[in-house]
Order: C-alpha cells, then structure tokens, then sequence
C-alpha cells in the first residue's frame, strides 16, 4: 500500500482544523448556563457509572440478552447520550481545557456514590485527592468564573 | 508490559484527538440544534476515536499492573490541555497550568488511595 501522499495529508489536515466560516473569531466566554451543562455532564456520567455497576451486582451471568434486557444498564446508556448532549452544549461555550480540566470533578461524586450507594471503602487518600483536585478546578476556572 | 504501555498511550492520544474533533464540531454547529451537530462529521470522528481509545485501554489494561496504570491514568487531561492550546490556540494562563498540576497531583493522590 502507497503511503498517502504530502498533498492529501494537507488535505485532511486542513479539514480537521478548518474552524468554519467566522468561527476563527468565536470568543470562548462562558455564560452561568453552561456551568450548568458542565455540572449534568459530570452528574450524568456518574449516574451511568453507577447504574452500570448495579446492572453488574445484580447479574448472574453476564450474556448479551441479559445486556439488553437490564433496565439498569439500560438506564445507564441513557445517562451516556444525555452526558454527550450536554457535553456538546458545553463545548460550544467553554475552552475544551477548562471544560475537560473541570470534568474531574467526577473523582469527588464516585466517592459520594461508592461510599453512600455501595457502601464502599473511602480511604484518607481517597478524600484528600479529591480536596486537592477541587483546588485545581477551582484555580482553572477561577477566571471564567469572574 | 512496553507494548501494553504503547497501547495505552495510544489510546490516551486516540481520545484527546477525539476531544478537539468535538470541539470543532461543537463551534461548527452552534448554529444548529444540538441533535443535528451529532452529525456533523467532526463530532462523528471525535467519538470514533473515542471508541477506538475504550478498545485500545481495554487491551492494555488486561496487562498492565495497577501501580502503571495509576500513573498514566491522568495523562488524559494533560494532552487534552496541550492540544488544546496548540491546535486549537485556546489562551492558557499561569492559573490554569498550576490548576491542571493539582488536578493530576490530586488524581494520583486519589488513585494511590485505592491500592
């Protein structure tokens, strides 16, 4: 197989980074609404996780039809789409950084749901790694948030 | 291990690639109704990748022992950060490098918690 020629990968390469007619001068100033679309992309993402490990727990044999006839896993595709719905919404208003950067805020909701939910161990570690990741969104979106 | 290593990597890159192609498709479609910008081929090769990244993880991680992948775990955010910035020319300040060098301190701190 020929490599793709020098001309061709210029081709595609200005098809992934073409930003669209005026869209070069699309300023990146996030409005309260999409924080909101941030907090349900976060809150979604964790309610799949959840649902998806009560669908395990409360599966004796792990076939293809059992997949399909789980409502919990079910639930948690849904929870999935609706992630990727606000996540578009997010990405329309946010800088990809700060809005990726801010998403770790699901480490804290895992831990609120594994200890609540599944009764899961939380460990000294486990709750100072999150006070230190609250910090780092906090310092990242600090100025979109003024 | 070097070759699982390799796979995870690839998969980290698959998936920030895929973040900015989301991205793209996101200003792209700010215009239309969110539904439709599910369409718009930028988003479609976003997820793609995405999905390419979950197969990719799912190899490597049959593999690669906990304390690795406890350290390669937050790489994610620092290639979104950095594509960020030099594809998609997004401005980054002091703030926001200190910000992310917490995050991923915390996110080890968080994992080591687990073992």
């Amino acid at each position: 197989m020929r490599p793709p020629s020098r001309k061709r990968l210029g081709a595609v390469r200005r098809w992934a980074l073409d930003p669209g007619p005026g869209l070069e001068r699309v300023p990146d100033t996030p409005r309260p609404v999409h924080w909101l679309y941030l907090l349900l992309c976060v809150v979604f993402q964790i309610t799949a996780v959840a649902f998806g490990k009560t669908a395990a727990l409360r599966m004796e044999t792990p076939t293809f039809g059992a997949f399909l006839t789980s409502p919990w896993y079910l639930g948690s595709l849904v929870c999935l789409v609706m992630q990727a719905f606000f996540w578009q919404l997010v990405l329309r208003g946010v800088r990809l950084f700060v809005a990726y950067l801010a998403t770790s805020l699901h480490y804290l909701l895992i831990l609120a749901a594994g200890r609540i939910l599944f009764l899961e161990r939380v460990t000294p570690l486990n709750v100072a790694g999150v006070v230190v990741i609250i910090a780092g969104v906090y310092l990242v979106v600090r100025e979109d948030l003024s | 291990m070097t070759r699982a290593v390799a796979i995870f990597l690839a998969g980290v890159v698959a998936a920030s690639i895929g973040q900015v192609f989301m991205k793209h498709g996101a200003l792209r479609g700010r215009d239309r109704s969110v539904l439709r910008s599910f369409l718009d081929p930028h988003v479609i090769t976003g997820y793609a990748l995405m999905l390419l990244s979950t197969v990719a993880s799912t190899i490597a991680l049959k593999v690669l022992p906990l304390h690795v992948t406890i350290a390669l775990l937050p790489l994610g955010y620092v290639v979104v950060v950095l594509l960020s910035v030099v594809v998609l020319s997004e401005r980054m300040r002091r703030d926001h490098v200190w910000g992310m060098l917490v995050i991923v301190a915390g996110i080890v701190l968080f994992s080591l918690g687990t073992l």
